[in-house]
Formats: C-alpha cells, sequence, structure tokens
C-alpha cells in the first residue's frame, strides 16, 4: 500500500500529500529510501499534492521542502496543518512603500475610487503582482491622491500614503482561518487569485 | 555497459547516434519547396533499427530578421544542419534571404569570413557535407527535380556507413521539462537529476535550458557554480530575466505560479523552481561549468552546462539541439508528443495515469510504487529504468517521438520582424 504522506529530504519540516487527507487523522510519513519515520496527525483537511506541516514551523523561520527554503512562514504553522500560500511567503524582506516609490504596480482599479479614498487589495484594486496574492481580502496599500478611474493601474502618482509594510502577520491569523473553512467544506475559492 | 553504438564522422571527429539527411530550407519562402522534396522520401528509412531518416526542418524565419535576432536564427541553422546527428543536409535557398548566400565557385577565394552570414561556406567549413539548390535560379518544379537528386545521393552514401563502439564522453544529452503536474516536481525530474548525476559520473556532457523556470531557485543553481567567470554570467543572465519577467507580469497580469499551480498545491516560485531545477542533478560535486547562449555549441568535454533559452518546450528542445545535443531527455506529467528534427526526445513521467494513456506518445514511466513498496530510492529506480533505456535509444532504437515522426524545429525571436 502506498503511504499518503511523502517526505522528499531528511531536513524537511513539511512532507507532500500524496492522496486527499481527512483531518483529526493519523498518517504514516514515508521518507524516500528510508521507510516509514513516523507518524503525523492532521489538524486540518489537506488536498492531495498539498503539503502538510510535520513540526512546528516559528513564524519568519524558513519552510523547507526538497532540502531548500521554499520561503518563510508568516504565522506559527502547528504540525499537521497545511502549509499554502495563505501561511508562507517567499520573501518579507522589502520595503513596500520603497517599491512602490521604485515603480511598482500595484495593480488594476475595480472600480471608480474618489480622490482621499483608501484603496485596498480585492476591495476596489485588483493586484498585478504575485506577491500580492496571498495578501488578505481588504489589505490598506494606500490613498488614492486623485480620482482613479476604473481599470486604470494603481502606482506611483495617483496613490499616496502607501505604508512601510502591509502588516499582513496579523490579518493572515483571520485568512488562514477563513482558508481553513474553505477547506473543510471542500471548496477552495481561488477568486481573489 | 558504459558505452553506446554510434556513426563516427572521420572528418569531423564526432560521434552521431543518428545518421539522418536533413533538409533545411534557408527562408520560409522555399519550405514548400524543401516539403515537397522531402515528401520523396517520407517513407524511406536505413539502419538497423530504421531509426534514420529523411528530415525536414521547416520553419518561419531566415529573412527579415533584425540586429541580434539574425545572428540567433543563423546560429540556430548552423547548429542544428552540423548536429552529430546529420549525416548531410540539403540547403534550400531562395536566393534573397539572408541566409542564401551562394556557395562560392571554383577560383573564387576560399576565405570565409566568420562574421558573416554565410551559411554554405561555414559548413563546409565546419565539415558537414552540404548540398544545395537555389529556387531563383532553377524555379520551382527544376529545384525539387535537382533537391531530390542531391538527397538520393547523399542516402546511398549515408547507407555505408555503419554504427561503431562511442565512449560516453563523447555524448551530450540534454535535459528539459514541460506540460508539468505534481508528479513531474515530486519524482520525474528529481529522477532524471539522478540519471544527470550517474551519466555525468561516466564521463558524458549534459546541458539543461528553460532560463525563466529556473528563477526562484538561485540559492540552488548557485550552489552548483563554483568558476567566479560563471557565476558572473549566471548572475548576469538571471538579473536580466528577472527585470523582464517581472515587466510582464506587471503589465500584463500574469503571474507565476499561476493559479493553476496554486490550486495544484504550489505555493511560491522557489517551490516550483526547485521542482523544476532539479533535473539538472543532486550531486554537490558537480558544477555548472558555463553558461551558454541560446543555440550556443555545447563543449564535449564532460560536465554540465546552462544555456539561455525560453520555458517553452519547442525552443529549448531546438537550442540544445543546436548546441549539438546527440538526444534529449524530456519530463512531462500531463505528456505532450513534441520531438526534435536531428534527435531523439525520450519522454518521461512519473504520472501513471498519463502514461497509461498516451502509450504512444510518453517512453518510461518512472514506477514510482516502487519507492513505497521495495524501498527502493529514486536513484536506483532512475539509474535503473532510465540509463538502460537512454543507451538502447543512443545505440539506435527509435524513441516514441521518432516513431510518431515529430520533426519539431522552431527559431527564437527577441523582436519583431521587419
Amino acid at each position: 500500500m502506498i503511504p499518503l504522506v511523502y517526505k522528499i529530504n531528511p531536513v524537511d519540516n513539511v512532507a507532500t500529500a500524496l492522496s486527499d487527507l481527512e483531518k483529526f487523522k493519523k498518517y504514516e510519513v514515508f521518507e524516500e529510501g528510508k521507510g516509514i519515520v513516523g507518524e503525523i496527525e492532521t489538524k486540518t483537511r489537506v488536498p492531495k499534492w498539498y503539503k502538510v506541516a510535520l513540526v512546528k514551523i516559528p513564524e519568519e523561520s524558513p519552510v523547507l521542502k526538497f532540502g531548500y527554503s521554499i520561503g518563510l512562514a508568516v504565522i506559527d504553522i502547528e504540525p499537521g496543518t497545511v502549509v499554502h500560500l495563505t501561511n508562507i511567503v517567499l520573501s518579507e524582506d522589502y520595503s513596500f512603500a520603497e517599491l512602490v516609490e521604485r515603480g511598482f504596480i500595484i495593480g488594476r482599479a475595480l472600480v471608480n475610487i474618489d480622490k482621499g479614498d483608501s484603496v485596498r487589495i480585492g476591495k476596489n484594486v485588483k493586484p498585478l503582482h504575485p506577491a500580492f496574492y496571498s495578501a488578505p481580502y481588504g489589505t490598506k496599500v494606500g490613498i488614492a491622491a486623485k480620482r482613479i478611474l476604473e481599470d486604470e493601474l494603481v502606482r506611483l502618482g495617483n496613490i499616496i500614503d502607501v505604508p512601510h509594510k502591509l502588516g499582513w502577520n496579523e490579518k493572515y491569523r483571520s485568512l488562514v482561518k477563513e482558508f481553513y473553512k474553505f477547506l473543510n467544506t471542500g471548496v477552495m475559492s481561488m477568486s481573489r487569485v | 555497459m558504459d558505452k553506446c553504438l554510434a556513426y563516427y564522422r572521420e572528418k569531423r571527429k564526432v560521434y552521431g547516434v543518428r545518421n539522418h539527411v536533413l533538409i533545411l530550407p534557408t527562408t520560409f519562402c522555399v519550405n514548400n519547396v524543401a516539403y515537397r522534396i522531402w515528401s520523396h522520401f517520407a517513407e524511406e528509412k536505413w539502419g538497423e533499427y530504421e531509426e534514420n531518416k529523411v528530415v525536414l526542418a521547416s520553419h518561419d524565419a531566415g529573412c527579415c530578421h533584425v540586429g541580434f535576432d539574425r545572428e540567433v536564427a543563423f546560429r540556430t541553422f548552423l547548429g542544428v544542419a552540423s548536429n552529430p546527428n546529420v549525416y548531410g543536409v540539403l540547403l534550400v535557398s531562395l536566393g534573397c534571404g539572408q541566409f542564401c548566400k551562394p556557395p562560392l565557385k571554383p577560383g573564387e577565394d576560399k576565405k570565409v569570413n566568420l562574421m558573416s552570414f554565410e551559411l554554405y561556406d561555414r559548413l563546409v567549413k565546419r565539415g558537414v557535407k552540404v548540398k544545395w539548390v537555389n529556387v531563383q535560379e532553377a524555379g520551382f518544379e527544376k529545384a525539387v527535380k535537382i533537391g531530390v537528386k542531391h538527397v538520393e545521393r547523399m542516402i546511398k552514401e549515408a547507407r555505408k556507413l555503419e554504427r561503431v563502439e562511442c565512449p560516453l564522453d563523447k555524448i551530450v544529452i540534454g535535459v528539459g521539462n514541460g506540460a508539468s503536474d505534481p508528479t513531474s516536481g515530486l519524482f520525474a525530474n528529481p529522477a532524471v537529476g539522478h540519471l544527470v548525476d550517474y551519466f555525468i559520473e561516466k564521463g558524458g556532457t549534459v546541458v539543461f535550458s528553460q532560463s525563466t523556470e529556473v528563477l526562484g531557485a538561485e540559492e540552488y543553481l548557485f550552489s552548483k557554480v563554483r568558476r567566479e567567470k560563471t557565476k558572473l554570467k549566471l548572475k548576469r543572465l538571471l538579473e536580466t530575466l528577472i527585470v523582464f519577467k517581472e515587466g510582464l507580469e506587471e503589465y500584463l497580469g500574469v503571474s507565476d505560479p499561476t493559479p493553476g499551480n496554486i490550486e495544484s498545491g504550489i505555493s511560491t516560485l522557489a517551490e516550483k523552481s526547485l521542482g523544476t531545477v532539479l533535473k539538472i542533478g543532486h550531486s554537490r560535486k558537480i558544477e555548472i561549468k558555463d553558461v551558454l547562449s541560446f543555440a550556443e555549441k555545447v563543449p564535449r568535454n564532460g560536465g554540465l552546462y546552462f544555456m539561455d533559452g525560453p520555458g517553452e518546450d519547442l525552443l529549448a528542445i531546438t537550442g540544445i539541439v543546436a548546441g549539438g545535443a546527440h538526444a534529449v531527455i524530456f519530463t512531462t506529467g500531463l505528456g505532450t508528443p513534441i520531438g526534435s528534427v536531428v534527435a531523439p526526445v525520450i519522454k518521461v513521467t512519473a504520472n501513471k495515469e498519463t502514461f497509461t494513456k498516451l502509450a504512444d506518445i510518453i517512453d518510461v514511466y518512472i514506477p514510482v510504487e516502487k519507492i513505497f513498496e521495495e524501498k527502493m530510492t529514486l536513484k536506483e529506480l532512475a539509474v535503473k529504468v532510465l540509463y538502460d533505456y537512454l543507451l538502447k535509444i543512443l545505440s539506435g532504437e527509435p524513441c516514441k517521438a521518432e516513431k510518431l515522426g515529430q520533426m519539431d524545429f522552431g527559431v527564437r525571436e527577441y523582436w519583431m520582424k521587419l
């Protein structure tokens, strides 16, 4: 029988589900060339090919797959929980305001935004960069410096008061809850992606 | 068994694993003339496994290229025509394209200007057997007639050649991947990586391309580079790519990983790229020797080389083959029939469903269940399943793409044409 949780490299702290894993069940962890190396009790549903945390991954520490870092944890990830866009990012090592100043385009306006209104991801601007795809709905990215028409690019010139950091971590916690709800009902909403 | 059987080309001092006769139109205008010549020989096959054929490389390039593109197109033509698997090449020329300069007449100055785009003379200088037909001189039907005669003669000569033993250090293979799915990153690519390690240990040369797909795995890539010059070249290439790619993403609103990737469990670009880049090997002893331009000649001295090229399957394969690769190993998850005009392309999957469904397209299934049932390592599995198959293909057995008659060829363009 094929085990359902596959660990690729001995140093990895996540493993891949080879089949849909139910929540609150114990699964054996198989490591290549070694066989069963332990078991993991799931805390969430883990869809096929998704990753599950094998140990506790503290906030801001690397998530290891293939023996290499694939991103940083943005909240403490408990063992047995699914690891995906909602709890890891590629790198947090940047200043958002600086990126915008350098010409980084935030996204496209979904509706007309009046001068002085706050610009929020998903609410009135559709992000264009993958860095935002994991940003929680409603993350404030600045204030409209002038009237931004629908479909116009939101970028340096029509937006001010851009935060230095987006402070996702707090908001992540609520998003993670939301995400787990999706997982548990079996409906994965990718509409914001 | 660490040798294969190949054709030795004395004049060029290379081994070829196929003995094809290539028909290459020098511009797109004469694609149909070339096709008509080829169709005379569509059923003609020779060699122990009937693996050698007359092949046709039709394309949409050869005229109105601007600047750098002209050089790239020229290098691609030159590279494919002088691939070791080609016995001889018939250039079907229009007469006025960018690479249509006729061969020198007897008594004319024999000096070849290395900076010029004289396809015929450069091929002769490389020792390639090359014939020429000019459509603007002969007209359509007569050009076909002349072409057929040339090809007939070349086939006759090619049939005389026999395979001899060839050490693996004379062989270059390429690796690539396309139409991926989660099994590609988890099993197929790492498995090919183990094969690459093994093949290089045996003295072989391996080249990989698809530069856009390495972004995100820079740390891994740089861990495989020792030489300062290569480090610099790689850094410059990746920087250009990042600027280019981010610009495109921002302006076109595309993303990487794609929504499809994300839905299938891939979280970050690093994860996606590591999944594809592991096909270049796991051994920390093996370094990337050099970073080559698209379709640049790959040195045949053993080791690992990186060639700049797009992530797209066709051009990635064409670049590698124009660099002189004898064969390409190509991993896929969902399956693709792609091949190459002059080199066997071995398709590998770790997705059992795909393999069963597409038995006529996919060459090798990596039986991943053996990892779990028999506790085999992926390395043992990869070497066992892939290495012998590779040697068989190199020694003459046609791969699936060859059986299907795939003759894929394309020319990379950075700019628009005039």
